[in-house]
């Protein structure tokens, strides 16, 4: 499978079945690579016997799975699948074998010598967080179910795969712990530079650790998109039913000030060099309850009528009225915004892209789109 | 080479008076020391189920005991116990009691903490709750350990010829002495016949004494003897 | 004092010491044997189950019948003395060490089979590095079995001239002498408890380092 960096994944038409019972239903999907794409659905909905499709624990019926380009039955099955990272919901750690035992257990039979291995591993527990020095010699027995998950995470990266499997990894932790898992996961991440294809029937945890996801039911794909993607839009009532969709302000947390905008009228916006009395025709004219201040499409500023009207001097500028708004980058979370809007007083903000158009982010306004 | 046919007849009657004899000294040495250890056994295996501590000391006994080869054991007879049918009964009930109590104790101990909770809760009697739900329950086990212990009795009870006991152990001896290969198998081969008949009768009443829905549908699995006993079959 | 000097005695004119060096010659044959041909037959039986099946089948039957019986039934086949004798044992302990390795080997869990080639073992690293380990404690079961076994059949061949403490013993019997059957007698004994007891430490310090129990 060489080591050229993250793999990519498509399924193309992938079908399997059990008997009368179709598991998977031609499924068909393309992962990028570098990406972390997670598969969410109910017990039984087929996302497991998907995910397995990939290490060919489970061959499909139908259709083809690849990975680089490589049909993956062409593929010797072991060697792919010493460079596939597995990582399960029940661990899986081999109880005759020490921590450091059940890391290095494949690379030493794939040949890695002895001190570059034990390096690896001590890199590897660092990573997750396990002193290599107390943890090493440990058997599995003696860690608790976090400090067990941690070493079957740090196992599947032991060969350095390009493609990392997780089956619902944090689902036989306690919700606490399976928080700080995720986090903790999540850090590593970039670090890592791996696909991964993760399964799970937690909403929240999809939502917190993919890049996509993938909505899966009764063996089909249903939908398929970016957190936000789904929340804002799930397209049908069965995606709107798992993910709990109609009360949006769950997600806050997940959601960008992107989702949240109104775009800018450019009509509204007036040169900050203006006069006040000009300015205050202008918001008669058009009939406006406030004007936006800022120069060749950029604003800067919003002004209120009682911010015209309560000043004296004819000299005075309009910028000079104005009140600036914060701004926020197109990515920064809603959740982050509002908590700094809060902070400063301002119920308007302004949101700037890497293009230079934008929106406004009006608190009233999302209130609205939650709901 | 001449001479074989007349002595081979002459052996055979001679031969078949005795084995007749023979056989029935041997089935009553083999199986009245084999009841009285069942007879022992049993009771003292529930006896050790009361405590923790008489559960640990029955165990290491029986353990220790079982590792004790047979020979030694019938030898040991004749300073303690002198020779003949009697004391080879003794010998017989001392290494067919081992593997009884060693299984019977691992039946009636493994039996589902819960079910022995809820005989407690309607009403019975610690003893009631042994003879009514654990015996009954460890069947099995109990019927592996008198199965093993028959062999070992058919063993034990050639051996025993070595002591004085009569029975098919004086064919065999004289067929070892003279070694003459026929009457070494006259004397041994009923034996063996004798210990796959009682094997049969025993798995048969096992059948009888189990209530119907217990009953394994293939009896006939070799179990491991993961307890660490020789007798787990 | 004199006890020691009449049991030295006795050790000196029945030269206790060759028959201990025969017995524990026809011991160690016979559980070597047994170890090596059982844990081969035992994954030889878990690989299939045809095989499985007419093996088990065959040494269970050998089983059945009392370990004297087949001693003596080998008498025609191989001769007296030591190849009966060696012979019996192996066939006899072959069971217990063969039925333990099969029921080891096939009781591994099946997830962590499965674990096990989801992360790129073949079937043959399998064997070696999960299931054998892990069917550790009840092959060493089986072989403590087999200890008992063997011990208890090269002594009963000291009957058919193999030699062994067996021959004192009967010699003792046959001529009524009591310090020759106590001498020879707890001597044979603490040989067999003792190598039961190494078998049973072997078989704790497995069950922990490869049974987890703690």
């Amino acid at each position: 499978m060489g080591r050229q960096g993250p793999a990519n994944i498509r399924f193309e038409n992938v079908s399997k079945r059990y008997g009368t019972i179709t598991a998977v239903d031609h499924f068909d999907l393309e992962i990028n690579s570098g990406e972390l794409f997670v598969l969410i659905g109910p017990s039984g909905s087929g996302k497991t016997n998907m995910l397995r499709m990939v290490n060919r624990l489970v061959e499909p019926d139908e259709g083809r799975i690849l990975i680089n380009g490589e049909d993956i039955t062409l593929l010797d099955p072991f060697d792919l699948r010493r460079n596939i990272g597995y990582v399960i919901q029940h661990i899986g750690l081999f109880p005759h074998l020490t921590v450091s035992g059940n890391i290095g257990l494949v690379p030493t039979l794939a040949g890695m010598p002895g001190g570059l291995l034990q390096e690896r591993i001590r890199h590897l527990l660092s990573l997750v967080k396990l002193s290599p020095e107390l943890f090493m010699d440990r058997y599995p027995r003696e860690l608790s179910g976090g400090q067990q998950q941690r070493v079957g995470l740090a196992r599947s990266l032991a060969m350095d795969p390009p493609l990392l499997l997780m089956d619902e990894p944090f689902g036989a932790l306690d919700p606490l712990l399976r928080h700080q898992l995720q986090q903790e996961f999540l850090g590593i991440r970039k670090q890592l530079n791996k696909t991964i294809l993760f399964v799970t029937h937690d909403v929240e945890e999809a939502f917190r650790l993919g890049d996509r996801v993938g909505v899966v039911a009764e063996g089909k794909l249903i939908r398929v998109g970016t957190p936000e993607d789904l929340i804002m839009n799930p397209g049908s009532s069965a995606v709107a039913s798992l993910i709990g969709g109609e009360h949006k302000m769950r997600y806050l947390d997940h959601l960008s000030v992107k989702a949240m905008m109104i775009p800018i009228d450019p009509s509204r916006i007036l040169d900050g060099n203006l006069f006040i009395d000009n300015a205050r025709e202008a918001l008669i004219t058009l009939r406006a309850d406030y004007i936006l201040v800022g120069r060749e499409g950029v604003v800067e500023g919003i002004a209120y009528p009682q911010d015209l009207l309560n000043s004296g001097g004819k000299d005075l500028r309009l910028g000079g009225q104005a009140h600036k708004l914060p701004v926020f980058d197109s990515s920064t979370m809603a959740s982050e915004a509002l908590s700094a809007m809060k902070r400063q007083g301002v119920s308007i903000a302004r949101i700037s892209e890497p293009d230079g158009t934008g929106g406004l982010l009006v608190m009233d306004e999302i209130m609205r789109r939650l709901l | 080479m001449g001479h074989q046919p007349v002595r081979l007849c002459a052996v055979r009657r001679e031969t078949l008076t005795t084995l007749l004899e023979a056989t029935v000294v041997h089935i009553m040495l083999a199986y009245s020391g084999l009841a009285i250890a069942v007879a022992i056994g049993i009771p003292l295996a529930v006896l050790s189920l009361r405590s923790r501590t008489s559960g640990v000391i029955i165990s290491t006994i029986t353990g220790i005991g079982q590792a004790i080869p047979i020979l030694a054991l019938v030898a040991f007879m004749v300073p303690l116990a002198g020779i003949g049918f009697m004391p080879s009964v003794l010998v017989i009930v001392v290494s067919t009691l081992l593997p009884i109590v060693r299984n019977t104790y691992a039946g009636i101990s493994s039996v589902d903490p819960e079910l022995a909770d809820a005989a407690a809760g309607i009403g019975l009697t610690w003893t009631e709750t042994v003879t009514k739900v654990r015996v009954p329950l460890s069947l099995h086990a109990i019927f592996s350990g008198i199965k093993f212990s028959s062999i070992i009795a058919n063993g034990v009870a050639i051996v025993t010829v070595l002591i004085g006991s009569g029975g098919l152990g004086v064919i065999v001896l004289r067929g070892l002495a003279r070694f003459y290969v026929p009457e070494i198998l006259i004397g041994i081969l009923p034996a063996i016949a004798i210990t796959l008949i009682a094997d049969y009768c025993l798995s048969r009443l096992e059948t009888r004494l189990t209530p119907t829905p217990l009953r394994e549908k293939n009896p006939l699995i070799p179990h491991p003897a993961g307890t660490g006993t020789p007798a787990n079959r | 004092m004199d006890t020691l000097a009449l049991i030295a005695e006795t050790w000196q004119t029945y030269h206790l010491t060759l028959r201990t060096v025969q017995h524990l010659e026809m011991f160690a044959l016979s559980f070597l044997i047994t170890v090596v041909a059982g844990i081969a037959l035992g994954i030889l039986f878990f690989s299939s189950i045809n095989i499985r099946v007419v093996g088990l089948s065959t040494l269970t039957v050998i089983e059945m019948i009392p370990d004297i019986a087949l001693l003596i039934l080998l008498i025609p086949l191989v001769g007296i003395g030591f190849p009966p004798t060696v012979s019996a044992a192996v066939l006899y302990s072959l069971l217990p060490v063969a039925r333990n390795t099969t029921a080891g080997l096939r009781g591994v869990s099946p997830d962590l089979i499965e674990t096990a080639t989801a992360v790129g073992l073949n079937k043959r690293d399998t064997l070696y590095h999960i299931r054998i380990p892990l069917a550790l404690p009840l092959i060493t079961a089986g072989v403590r079995i087999a200890v008992i076994f063997c011990m208890g059949i090269v002594t009963l061949g000291g009957i058919i001239g193999a030699g062994g403490l067996g021959a004192p013993l009967q010699t003792g019997i046959t001529t009524g002498n009591d310090l020759l059957i106590l001498v020879t007698g707890c001597w044979v004994t603490f040989l067999a408890v003792g190598m039961d007891g190494i078998a049973w430490a072997i078989s704790r310090f497995v069950s922990v380092r490869f049974g987890g129990r703690p």
